[in-house]
């Protein structure tokens, strides 16, 4: 009762007086909200914990020696540094988090530059509509595919083991994706814009970089983050086409802690969590960008 | 400034036929509202006009000259938009100087006709602002302004005035018919409200269903609908209509009363619909001896105030009936109607064409 009738007088502030006559029913349906309040707050660290246990696990992992990883507890008795240090020693850690860093925010910008005016053109000028779904059909068969035929082509081209090699990849193979995300940001901007801009004299080009362009770019933000985090979590080409030392980026990097008999865990942990650190940086950097609202006042 | 010509003008989107053989001039300077009803093709002509559609068939000529081929940038008119499309990244003097600088205009004139038009429009004080920081009929202005400025060959308004409340409506519709007339520019006006059409208008051109039903002005309209469906389109309350057969003394309604016709509607044959404007219907006195009449129950009284609407429910319909002093009869009562024979509308039946009045004399 007395949370209820805190949480009333907070709403009604200075209305009290005139309100007393009438406080049973504001009660119950403060009573209601509190309810309400604690199973979304429930909801809520469900949810949460979904998410954050693996990485409370991940971060446990990386204070426990080799024999107590096998134990599989989750909290540690003698929690140890060792591998942290050990992490960096064994491996050129920094560097290949360098390494995946610099090719995937590359490739991300290579993405964005190819797909932006592609998908444009394509939702806003009607032109080549079927190349939506041929895109489409592109990133629907698996990676696995294109292979061979790639490490074959790069090699032709000599780009194996080089950083341009590698953003040209990535950097192609998520234009698709990007197709499809930019696709749902553009249709958001209205068709009105454009036709005004044409009418008032600009060129499709011109009408693209100075009306929508601007107008996209939370959707460029955050496509260019999705691209980036699928550029930077790719596995199966990197380890093919990056083995050596001077372009190996983190993902293959982490497999190198699995030895001949033994997976070093706690390292492996390491790496992974030192991995973490720059993706999240550079989301953080970029979340001021991903506002929406830019839109209002255009129209109606 | 140009005249407008569209000849021969046909617009299918895959099968379904938009717009079918449009024939429209449009003088130099001269102020067209195209009217109808949603979806009769008025705003894809609009557009067709602007470049921002392509014709399936048909040509679109600026002063006698073809421009199908050119694009939007290439035409020179200024459009307001129905939503207005305001640039929502750029202040209000970017927004009205946005389509100047494409022009390359020198800065000066630039500036020059920005405050002319913010003059002109009120809008001086909100140079500065976002259009996400003014009201609707702050946007609105902002959105005649960018046509303004930009002294174009024509200005094409689609629906200019449909998300703004009654009162800044009648406002603007009184701005925008000034500014016409200031700047003498030919205007292609796009609305679905048939006022807006008839006190802005020197002539309507009504669409319905991707046809063009009768061009004329406003009063050629109101006075003379060329069929059925602009005689219901223009005026209000509507026209009201009773089908019926012609017969010796007149019309037959489906109730077995008769309406008489002018002489010179004497020619008309068989099915016909008799078409009364509300205003030209009146509540006649007990024992007023003056004919033709029609009896018939009231059946829902509207106060307006300075007029009531009467529905009168006779020949075998409702009819509506603009009656102007204070007292009405109650619902129920019965009463007789007046009505003069030269200002009735008669259609056909089959057709639902005007059948046009004859002399007499032959």
């Amino acid at each position: 009762m007395t949370v209820s009738t805190v949480v009333e007088r907070g709403r009604f502030g200075g209305k009290g007086a005139t309100r007393r006559g009438k406080a049973s029913i504001p009660t119950a349906e403060a009573e209601s909200s509190f309810v309400r309040r604690g199973l979304s707050l429930l909801g809520v660290g469900l949810y949460a914990g979904f998410f954050l246990l693996p990485i409370a696990f991940l971060i446990s992992l990386t204070f426990k020696t080799r024999d107590e990883v096998l134990l599989g507890q989750f909290f540690t008795s003698k929690p140890t540094l060792e591998n942290w240090w050990k992490a960096f020693e064994f491996i050129n850690l920094t560097g290949f988090i360098g390494h995946s860093v610099l090719i995937a925010s590359l490739s991300a910008v290579l993405t964005l530059a190819l797909a932006t005016p592609a998908t444009y053109a394509v939702t806003r000028l009607q032109h080549g509509e079927l190349v939506g779904s041929l895109v489409l059909s592109s990133y629907i068969a698996p990676p696995v595919v294109a292979l061979l035929p790639l490490f074959f082509l790069m090699r032709w081209l000599g780009l194996l083991n080089s950083f341009a090699g590698m953003i040209l990849v990535y950097g192609l193979m998520n234009v698709p994706v990007a197709y499809w995300l930019l696709r749902g940001f553009i249709a958001k901007i209205p068709a009105a814009l454009d036709e005004a801009a044409w009418v008032d004299g600009a060129g499709f080009f011109k009408t693209f970089l100075v009306i929508s362009l601007p107008l996209l770019v939370p959707g460029i933000v955050a496509t260019g983050l999705i691209s980036l985090i699928l550029a930077y979590n790719e596995f199966l080409f990197a380890s093919l086409f990056a083995q050596d030392d001077s372009v190996r980026g983190l993902t293959v990097a982490i497999s190198l802690f699995q030895g001949d008999r033994f997976v070093n865990f706690g390292q492996m942990a390491v790496a992974s969590i030192a991995g973490i650190v720059p993706v999240y940086l550079i989301a953080l950097f970029f979340q001021n960008h991903l506002i929406g609202g830019l839109m209002s006042g255009s129209v109606k | 400034m140009a005249s407008i010509d569209i000849v021969s003008l046909n617009k299918k989107f895959g099968d379904h036929r938009i717009l079918s053989n449009i024939n429209l001039s449009i003088a130099e300077g001269e102020f067209l509202a195209l009217v109808g009803p949603s979806g009769c093709g008025k705003s894809t002509l609009l557009r067709i006009i602007a470049g921002l559609e392509p014709v399936s068939s048909g040509v679109v000529a600026f002063d006698g000259e073809p421009i199908n081929s050119r694009p939007p940038q290439a035409r020179n008119v200024a459009m307001v938009f129905q939503s207005y499309a305001l640039y929502p990244h750029m202040r209000v003097r970017d927004n009205l100087a946005f389509g100047l600088r494409q022009r390359k205009l020198p800065r000066a004139e630039i500036e020059r006709r920005i405050l002319d038009a913010a003059r002109a429009l009120e809008l001086d004080r909100y140079l500065d602002r976002y259009p996400r920081e003014l009201s609707g009929g702050q946007r609105q202005r902002v959105a005649m302004g960018r046509a303004m400025v930009r002294e174009p060959v024509a200005f094409l308004l689609d629906e200019p005035l449909s998300n703004l409340d009654a009162q800044l409506r009648v406002s603007m519709r009184l701005e925008i018919r000034a500014q016409q007339e200031r700047l003498r520019v030919t205007t292609v006006y796009v609305t679905h409200d048939q006022v807006e059409a008839i006190t802005l208008a020197d002539r309507i051109a009504v669409l319905n269903a991707g046809e063009i039903m009768q061009v004329g002005t406003p009063l050629e309209l109101y006075d003379r609908p060329a069929n059925r469906f602009v005689a219901g389109f223009i005026g209000s309350p509507a026209m009201n209509f009773v089908t019926g057969t012609r017969s010796d003394g007149g019309v037959r309604a489906p109730d077995g009363t008769t309406i008489s016709l002018s002489p010179s509607h004497g020619h008309a044959e068989g099915e016909v619909i008799v078409g009364l404007r509300p205003e030209h219907l009146s509540l006649l006195p007990d024992g007023s001896a003056e004919t033709p009449t029609i009896d018939g129950v009231v059946r829902r009284v509207e106060q307006l105030g300075a007029e009531i609407e009467l529905y009168v429910e006779s020949c075998g319909t409702r009819l509506c009936l603009r009656h102007f002093g204070r007292e009405a009869p109650a619902n129920g009562t019965r009463v007789r109607l007046g009505y003069d024979t030269a200002r009735l509308h008669l259609f056909d039946g089959a057709t639902n064409r005007r059948i046009v009045e004859r002399t007499t004399a032959g």
